[in-house]
């Protein structure tokens, strides 16, 4: 599959700071990156430095497989993003943002009224398209939704999006997400979001790219990663290294590195029935894994067991 | 880069801002046709200090009078409402250069001051043209029009100067304060000037105007003072009218002043046009 986006030892130094350090990164078609990292882990400087709000410091990308600086502003064209905040121009009404936005994106429709309308209908701002209420005076879940529908216009290949369901309420999340997956679904439009609502970003990601300190930890896809974050239960015994010889021999998948853990259970109370069968003292039991966020904590904490 | 100017022309056309500033210019530019008027009235002749031509004069020449000042706010705000809103942002990701960015608002902001501009002196016109002198005579129209270009240029020179400041800082208060303290040092500059080399005798030697004219340069707002002194024999600036005879020795000083201006019009132009434009294209945006 061709990729979208191709970044090259991409690094950001600000002073003394590097906020990114040497991140090479493919986004294929049609995917939805999950771009995960904590609060200044360098999620927004690597979409700055690919919307070119800001220049990297060495390194390059490419867009479509153009990385010459000329060609570049043109396939910008092909992108459009929602960095940190929607820009919109707060004291004009969702109509005029939408129609300076098609200005910009020379987008001229036979029927330009009709075309607005659409876009608002499609996220779901219905309720604005005649009203003649500013920006400014739209609650934060319309100002995003607008701010989709603004990134729309022109029909974008690319849709990259910093942290779109900041502020959101759970209701205005599920339908950012919905509108997210239906256009990645039925247009086919290749979408990188940052987040650091972990749990929201794993219902829409196709592939994930976890980054810390500025550095590129891992790009896995949602299938891998399903894999890697399975459920485990992290167990302490009188004796472990007994326990695990007989966990294995029970057929329990086993791992002893950092403690005691068995994966792919079914039977809690089979497992510990063997150990204590087996005269061993139960010390503790825990379930962990499973969920993004565990793993994400153990990808970057270094201790992914 | 015709589709930007499209946009930025739609923005100020929508905006609400633009309009204010406009209005209040008018509302300005009425006082000051009143004032003038009042002034005249306290005068007699037709060289009166206060006409027609020397009030659209006064639009452009004293660099730092409520129309500029005006101009120079709407224009900050104009452009610094874009870094604001973040939506220079959508901008550059949607197949725009920086540069085309940087001219299409620099020809904006220009826009905008003008249209400020004129208002203001639209409206000192429709009142003034009842109560003043017009001032034209057939020698003066020409030397006119020459010191309204000069005043165009200074006006375009100050914008850009203030739009360049928009661009280093954050707060947009900063370029409009630093344009204004600048103006303001300017006008004390130039009366500490006037009072120096003329004194208060309206009889200035030519060692005294040679002196004034090669540090005119330095001074901005004589240059207005130049404009208005060079050909007609009377200096008016920003702060108050005064009648002098500058040139008693009936030497030809034509040259110092053009040059002067040009000269400081045309640093402070392409400083700030090229320091921006430069700024803008290899600089993270905000």
């Amino acid at each position: 599959m061709e990729n979208v986006i191709e970044t090259h030892n991409l690094t950001k130094r600000y002073g003394t700071k590097l906020a990114l350090d040497d991140v090479s990164l493919n986004i294929r078609a049609g995917s939805i990156l999950g771009l995960v990292g904590k609060n200044g882990a360098g999620k927004t400087t690597l979409i700055r430095l690919l919307t070119d709000v800001a220049h990297p410091t060495s390194g390059s990308y490419s867009i479509l497989g153009i990385s010459d600086p000329i060609g570049l502003i043109k396939a910008r064209r092909n992108i459009a993003a929602m960095v940190e905040t929607p820009a919109l121009y707060l004291s004009m009404t969702a109509r005029d943002n939408l129609y300076s936005r098609c200005i910009l994106m020379d987008v001229v429709p036979e029927n330009l009224d009709q075309y607005i309308d659409d876009k608002l209908d499609f996220v779901g701002l219905a309720e604005v398209k005649h009203s003649k209420k500013k920006a400014k005076d739209f609650s934060l879940g319309m100002r995003q939704r607008l701010g989709i529908a603004m990134a729309l216009v022109g029909e974008p290949k690319l849709l990259i999006l910093d942290e779109p369901t900041n502020g959101l309420d759970p209701e205005g999340i599920k339908e950012v997400r919905e509108l997210l997956l239906g256009l990645n679904q039925k247009q086919g439009i290749t979408i990188l979001i940052s987040s650091h609502i972990l749990t929201e970003l794993s219902k829409l990601a196709t592939d994930y790219a976890f980054i810390d300190n500025g550095k590129l930890v891992q790009v896995i896809s949602a299938h891998d990663l399903e894999a890697a974050a399975k459920k485990r239960l992290e167990i302490t015994t009188s004796d472990d290294v007994k326990a695990a010889s007989i966990l294995k021999e029970k057929g329990f998948k086993v791992e002893t590195a950092g403690g005691l853990s068995v994966q792919g259970y079914s039977d809690n109370a089979a497992l510990i029935m063997g150990l204590t069968d087996a005269g061993l003292r139960l010390l503790s039991i825990r379930e962990s894994g499973g969920e993004l966020e565990d793993y994400f904590v153990s990808l970057i904490d270094g201790d992914k067991k | 880069m015709k589709k930007l100017l499209k946009l930025v022309f739609f923005r100020l056309r929508k905006e609400k801002a633009p309009w204010i500033e406009l209005s209040i210019a008018i509302a300005f530019g009425l006082i000051y046709g009143a004032v003038y008027a009042y002034i005249a009235s306290l005068s007699s002749g037709s060289d009166s200090v206060v006409n027609i031509r020397s009030t659209i004069l006064g639009t452009f020449s004293p660099s730092y009078n409520i129309p500029t000042a005006l101009a120079v706010a709407g224009s900050v705000a104009f452009f610094h409402t874009e870094i604001n809103y973040g939506t220079l942002r959508n901008q550059i990701t949607s197949g725009y250069s920086r540069k085309q960015i940087f001219i299409s608002y620099w020809i904006g902001v220009l826009a905008l001051s003008f249209m400020i501009m004129l208002g203001f002196t639209a409206a000192n016109l429709l009142v003034s043209a009842w109560f003043i002198p017009v001032g034209f005579t057939a020698s003066n129209v020409g030397p006119f029009f020459m010191s309204i270009g000069f005043g165009v240029l200074q006006t375009v020179a100050i914008i850009t100067l203030a739009y360049f400041l928009t661009h280093l800082m954050k707060s947009p208060a900063w370029p409009i304060l630093i344009v204004i303290l600048l103006g303001a040092s300017s006008v004390i500059a130039d009366m500490l000037a006037q009072m120096i080399f003329f004194g208060v005798s309206p009889n200035a030697t030519a060692d005294d105007l040679n002196t004034f004219f090669s540090i005119l340069v330095f001074l901005p707002n004589s240059q207005s003072a130049a404009i208005t002194s060079g050909s007609y024999g009377i200096f008016t600036d920003g702060l108050f009218f005064a009648n002098l005879t500058a040139n008693p020795t009936g030497a030809d000083y034509t040259a110092n002043y053009v040059f002067a201006i040009l000269l400081e019009n045309l640093v402070v132009l392409a400083g700030s046009f090229f320091g921006g434009f430069f700024y803008f294209d290899r600089h993270d945006l905000k």
